[in-house]
């Protein structure tokens, strides 16, 4: 049986790579909502926006692109780093990037904000195992 | 004060005393204009000629000073200051010879101390420096040289003898024939300076030495004798030729970097254009018979096909960038009204005021200086205020031996933190609906500036405004 996440946000600036993500999570069936930020900066803007009841979205997954203007993905983990506990959550974060720079790879590792390092383009086997090793 | 055995006037002396013990008080020594303590002595023995002649002073009582100093002026000769004159009460001529013989005496000794001073020195400062110091005896062919002379050449002491000889016998045979020819010529010139390699007696390694010489020629214009230096330099050679293969390496990378990214751009763009061409021929042909997504996906297809398109033309304008290098005097005021006239719609359009003040003509790169122009006005006008009419000031100054140039915008500003990033290939701060472009523009911008061995920079207020500042030097190397 799968388990159902509440949200997953997506950040990245690729309308298409976006959509595919988008799609493969709607496959899989692992998330009641999904949403979509262009960049670290709309990325933060949604973390830090409190609903009507209080409360901040909170999502359970976020994928991170590296590569994007405005804020890239280095430097939104860098400010999620300093945001409150009640918009944090237990939030799991997943870089997925393009990059064949393996120094890429080792930067993320210093940083314990982010759980997981994957290669684009996303599959839903790779979903499927990032489901099954974080939740 | 000089004083060597070729002083003809201590052999005057010596035979003048040598005459009045044989009582021939004719004589008289000639004075020389050196007013040195050998003159000194000079003008007492010539008093004492007159002296013995008036009989004041009486030979017999003065025959053993005579003999003392005769005895004792060659040793002087030699620097044997050992003997020294007995003086005697009687306050007569000879008694002030020999005060005199023995102040010459202490001054030579002081003198020779301080020199033995300074060529210790000498001696300790080349020793530290790993200096070999050499006097080289052409005629005879023997070389007196410093301690470490010979170490040089792999040897635990200085052998009993150095000869060109044994020097050449050194060099390694591919060397030889060169160092020979620079040899003879410096036996012309007086001028000895090569570099070249040994083979080292003890472990039989090859070392680099470096020799500079000087020649002295004796009144024929031969010359007879030369000084001077010998250091091993194999380490400065040794980072001289890794400096110089790094940069052959660095050269061949470049060469090798520019040739796959243009074989890599060319094969790209075949497919790439595929691509374009058919999702254009799908939404011709088909576009009524798919539904919405099926639409979205063309779309998407179409749209990273001419995203790709854009990337790899600008790479490729990137790296043709001072591919053509040809300096010449270009114009600026000329440049900007071309740029602006290729901009008049946007202008037109955003209302732009430009202000530029009589800008000079300078030498440099003109396609390339007209792009770094354009680049930086358009993105003057490009990242304008939405309500605020776009004014741009375009100005230069001297600046010691560069031009500083000025681009001021009233435009949106850069954060600070971002004003790091600007310089990057394909870095954007915008999000690509917000502000169009692939991010290459100031890559350019800043690969043209240190083409002319100039700097580029920015400084900003997010809100207020930009500027961009770029110094290119007056006098280009190419």
């Amino acid at each position: 049986m799968k388990k159902k996440l509440n949200c997953v946000l997506l950040v990245d600036d690729d309308d298409g790579t976006n959509f595919i993500n988008r799609k493969i999570i709607e496959k899989a069936g692992i998330a009641e909502y999904i949403h979509t930020s262009l960049n670290g900066k709309e990325a933060i803007d949604y973390l830090s926006k409190v609903s009507k009841e209080g409360i901040y979205p909170q999502p359970d997954l976020i994928l991170l692109d590296i590569n994007m203007p405005v804020m890239d993905g280095w430097e939104f983990v860098e400010v999620y780093g300093n945001l409150k506990i009640g918009q944090k959550g237990k939030i799991i974060i997943v870089m997925l990037t393009t990059s064949l720079n393996p120094d890429d790879k080792k930067k993320a590792d210093h940083y314990k904000e982010i759980s997981d390092f994957e290669f684009k383009p996303l599959t839903l086997k790779k979903l499927e195992e990032i489901i099954k090793k974080h939740f | 004060m000089p004083l060597n055995n070729k002083d003809v006037r201590i052999t005057l002396i010596v035979n003048q005393l040598t005459n009045y013990l044989k009582t021939d008080y004719s004589g008289q020594v000639p004075v020389s204009k050196k007013k040195d303590g050998i003159d000194k002595i000079i003008i007492g023995v010539n008093k004492l000629g007159k002296a013995l002649v008036l009989k004041t002073v009486s030979e017999q009582q003065n025959k053993k000073c005579f003999n003392e100093i005769i005895e004792v002026l060659p040793k002087i000769m030699v620097a044997d200051f050992s003997q020294k004159l007995t003086l005697t009460e009687k306050n007569n001529e000879t008694n002030a010879i020999a005060v005199g013989l023995n102040t010459v005496e202490e001054e030579m000794e002081n003198l020779i101390r301080r020199l033995k001073g300074s060529e210790e020195k000498i001696r300790v400062v080349l020793e530290a420096a790993q200096i070999a110091a050499w006097d080289w005896d052409i005629i005879h062919d023997t070389t007196w040289r410093s301690k470490i002379h010979d170490q040089l050449f792999g040897h635990d002491q200085n052998l009993p003898v150095w000869s060109h000889k044994i020097f050449m016998e050194h060099v390694i045979p591919e060397d030889r024939k060169q160092v020979q020819k620079l040899y003879d010529e410096a036996l012309i010139t007086g001028n000895l300076n090569f570099e070249c390699r040994i083979k080292k007696k003890d472990d039989h390694t090859i070392h680099w030495i470096f020799t500079q010489g000087l020649g002295y020629k004796n009144e024929k214009g031969k010359t007879i004798r030369m000084f001077g230096i010998t250091l091993d330099i194999t380490k400065l050679k040794g980072s001289e030729s890794e400096t110089k293969l790094q940069s052959q390496k660095l050269t061949l990378i470049n060469q090798e970097l520019k040739q796959l990214v243009h074989v890599a751009s060319h094969d790209l763009q075949e497919p790439l254009r595929t691509l374009v061409t058919f999702s254009e021929l799908i939404k011709e042909e088909y576009w009524h018979k798919l539904d919405n997504q099926g639409r979205q996906y063309i779309d998407f297809i179409s749209n990273s096909a001419i995203r790709m398109q854009g990337l790899v033309k600008d790479l490729m304008d990137y790296l043709i960038i001072g591919n053509e290098k040809t300096l010449s005097l270009v114009d600026c005021n000329k440049i900007v009204h071309e740029v602006l006239d290729d901009m008049q719609v946007l202008i037109k359009e955003s209302k732009a005021t430009f202000i530029f003040d009589h800008l000079p003509h300078l030498k440099a790169y003109a396609k390339e200086l007209r792009l770094l122009f354009q680049n930086l006005i358009s993105n003057a006008l490009k990242f304008r205020k939405k309500d605020v009419t776009p004014i741009v000031k375009i100005t230069a100054k001297k600046e010691g031996d560069a031009w500083l140039f000025s681009i001021e915008d009233n435009g949106i500003g850069i954060e600070e933190k971002d004003i790091n990033k600007l310089f990057i290939i394909f870095k954007r701060l915008h999000n690509r609906s917000e502000y169009e472009g692939t991010g290459i523009g100031l890559a350019h911008c800043k690969k043209i500036v240190e083409l002319h061995n100039g700097s580029i920079w920015v400084s900003s207020t997010i809100g207020v405004g930009s500027t961009f500042y770029f110094r290119i030097p007056k006098q280009i190397n190419a």
